[in-house]
């Protein structure tokens, strides 16, 4: 049966800074003059870019928008390795893959853009793992390695084909472009016909194989870049739909390190700054497996970019620095958004949340448990998919089940039921004609 | 430091604890532990007036016996598990009104000793990653000024070393990331970065060896390409800390007490011994 998930999210209610207002305005007047010239009409051209942008998806419930102050999740990718859900070691991609990822994203609640995409089988064309995406998500697709003004006219057609026309694609583009300075050509086509992109222009530099010395010069040289691409779209289509990339990877910073952490806030800054909705790549662990190490990495990234007030932080279900595509880790890194988006909803104070005459009601050792103001509120108490919370000796009789192994069986659970809403035969077969015809 | 009773309560024999060690100048503090919808209000903010109410309450007391007496806050906040009605031990409501209670302490001047990390999953594991990350998180950010709970598990009723050990280097990351971002010409570097250009690379640059040493190392994280922790028999952050934990506990030796104060500990045990036994 086919099931619409609709994307949970709450509103972002923190402001997390790690810059001072003072050296925001540093960093970005250094960015400024490394573009000497340009520099000026770089921050024009940021001013005339839409503050928020949309992410259509193929139904309504799966739409998203940048820039009203709640912060989505996305996926990581692409990647070229899977970890086989019943374990073992990572092994190649194969298509099929694809279509079980996007498919699983479709059914978790908490993931809102299916970005990368998550998995690239070697010698799969973007057109066809476009179409895959497209049959096994009705979640909006952002695309990272989209590269050539060829590759990016097959994908409008496609995205045109979703959409139902070249008005509707503007109002609810199914595709973004989220990538480096090579891309520039294709988000030169994207933006001319509407659909949002986000583009850093110059690659960033590199101090070693993965750290960057000084966090502020890396800060320069990302804005910079964001300032300089964001120029060079808006020359071509001014007010194009334009979002901040703040990606740790694209400015030279070792996956998930504290660093990496501290980048995602300031360059979430620095975006609010120039007025432009912030898509920042929050998830980025290196570890190998989805365990500790994958989990505080995420948790701070996440928590960093979310609390900061990015609008959408991306990366979840991959391994090994995006190498390495995992359901599991999916799962898993879905559970860390959604107890992060508990904290960055805040603390809510007013006179039915400080419950003043119910505290004096219950007085000194009493307790809340019959309480009205209890059952009223108890449904807003966060709870979790993943964690144990039983007692030791029934943990152990359990079989002392982990968070993994409770992700394996959600994965399984939701792939074995989980249907997506049909494209339809006649958009299959256009899509399917598009793809064929483009030979790519 | 003193659990209260809660709601809104005080235990009679640890407020005269708490009322020797203000008359001795030695620091009191109290640390309420309301469960929001079982001993708090359901709302955090409801929980908040709760262990705001008792946390005051005892250092009221202190300050009218002993004025100027030390006195600190502390905290150790949580959510009931609807569930079970047990002891969540982590979730995000913790985190939320660990951030708000340190900043009510601050509000009267007063430092925090916050409850965190001791997580309520039975190893140090995923589970135990998320909680201990997101506490310290809250913790550091709002800057308590003294955290509690590092190397338990299970709700604080195990200890361990290697989760001790991963737990530091939790600690680590945030200290650093709370360090902040330094804004200076020096580390805007723009001389550099023009220098270097837009396809250049900094290895060589006297800028990079000169900051170098300020980037943050682990010492649990596996930073190992895949390979090479595969051929090394996958290693993970377990491992690493089990290690450390190891070494510490052969190699180190914390700075001895001196001899007469050993004595005289030894003395004033066996004193208690005799006058409390049977108490």
């Amino acid at each position: 049966m086919t099931e619409l998930c609709p994307i949970t999210t709450s509103p972002t209610r923190l402001a997390l800074k790690i810059l001072g207002a003072e050296d925001v305005h540093r960093v970005h007047a250094a960015a400024l003059a490394l573009l000497g010239a340009e520099g000026a009409g770089a921050e024009k051209a940021a001013r005339l870019a839409p503050d928020t942008v949309v992410l259509g998806g193929r139904v309504y419930e799966h739409h998203t928008v940048l820039g009203v102050a709640h912060c989505w999740l996305g996926t990581g990718g692409p990647a070229a390795l899977v970890r086989p859900r019943e374990g073992g070691d990572p092994r190649p991609a194969i298509p099929a893959d694809l279509a079980e990822a996007c498919r699983l994203a479709d059914a978790l609640p908490e993931v809102a853009v299916v970005h990368g995409p998550p998995v690239h089988a070697a010698a799969e064309t973007l057109p066809a793992e476009l179409a895959c995406c497209f049959a096994s998500t009705s979640k909006h697709v952002q695309l990272t390695t989209l590269r050539s003004a060829a590759e990016a006219d097959v994908v409008l057609r496609m995205a045109i084909a979703v959409a139902g026309s070249d008005v509707e694609v503007r109002g609810r583009p199914p595709v973004s472009l989220c990538a480096g300075a090579d891309a520039l050509g294709a988000a030169a086509v994207f933006a001319r016909a509407g659909l949002p992109v986000g583009i850093v222009a110059a690659p960033s530099g590199h101090a070693g194989d993965d750290d960057t010395a000084d966090l502020a010069a890396a800060l320069v040289r990302h804005h910079a870049g964001v300032l300089a691409a964001c120029a060079a779209i808006q020359a071509i289509v001014p007010g194009a739909p334009f979002f901040y990339v703040a990606d740790p990877a694209l400015a030279g910073l070792a996956a998930g390190s504290p660093e990496a952490a501290m980048f995602l806030i300031a360059a979430t800054q620095l975006g609010a700054h120039i007025g432009l909705p912030v898509s920042a790549v929050g998830m980025t662990t290196g570890s190998h497996e989805p365990d500790w190490q994958a989990c505080t990495q995420n948790a701070f990234g996440a928590l960093s970019t979310m609390a900061a007030g990015a609008d959408l932080t991306a990366g979840a279900g991959t391994l090994g620095g995006g190498s390495v595509f995992s359901a599991q880790q999916l799962v898993m890194d879905s559970e860390i958004y959604s107890w992060n988006a508990r904290i960055t909803a805040g603390v809510m104070v007013e006179d039915e949340t400080i419950a003043l005459d119910a505290i004096k009601k219950v007085g000194i050792g009493g307790n809340f448990l019959g309480q009205r103001h209890t059952r009223e509120h108890m449904d807003g108490v966060w709870r979790p998919r993943l964690l144990d919370r039983s007692m030791w000796d029934a943990w152990v009789a359990s079989g002392s089940e982990g968070a993994y192994e409770k992700a394996s069986q959600l994965t399984d659970e939701h792939l074995a039921e989980h249907q997506v809403l049909p494209l339809g035969d006649q958009l299959t077969e256009t899509l399917a004609r598009i793809v064929a015809e483009a030979g790519l | 430091m003193q659990c209260a009773v809660d709601p809104l309560g005080h235990d009679g024999p640890n407020l005269e604890a708490n009322l020797v060690a203000a008359e001795h100048g030695l620091a009191s503090g109290f640390m309420p532990m309301p469960l929001a919808a079982g001993t708090g209000p359901a709302t955090l903010a409801g929980n908040l007036v709760v262990q705001n109410a008792e946390t005051l309450s005892g250092v009221v007391l202190l300050q009218l016996a002993f004025p100027g007496s030390p006195c600190f806050f502390a905290g150790a906040p949580s959510v009931i598990d609807l569930k079970t009605g047990g002891y969540t031990g982590g979730s995000p409501e913790d985190y939320l009104l660990a951030a708000a209670s340190t900043q009510l302490a601050h509000f009267y001047g007063l430092p925090m000793a916050m409850g965190t990390m001791a997580t309520g999953a039975k190893e140090p594991d995923w589970q135990a990653a998320i909680d201990d990350s997101l506490s310290t998180f809250a913790s550091v950010m709002t800057s308590a000024d003294l955290m509690n709970g590092a190397g338990l598990l299970n709700g604080s009723k195990i200890l361990s070393y290697p989760h001790m050990v991963m737990e530091s280097e939790i600690y680590s990351i945030v200290q650093k990331v709370a360090g902040g971002i330094e804004v200076s010409d020096e580390t805007l570097a723009l001389d550099v970065i023009k220098k270097v250009g837009s396809n250049g690379t900094y290895l060589a640059e006297k800028h990079t060896r000169a900051h170098m040493k300020e980037i943050w190392r682990p010492s649990v994280w596996d930073r190992t390409p895949y390979d090479t922790w595969l051929r090394e028999g996958k290693k993970g952050a377990l491992h690493n800390a089990t290690e450390i934990a190891d070494d510490i506990l052969e190699n180190y030796r914390p700075e001895p007490l001196p001899e007469d104060v050993v004595k005289e500990l030894r003395a004033i045990v066996d004193r208690a011994d005799k006058e409390l036994a049977g108490a």
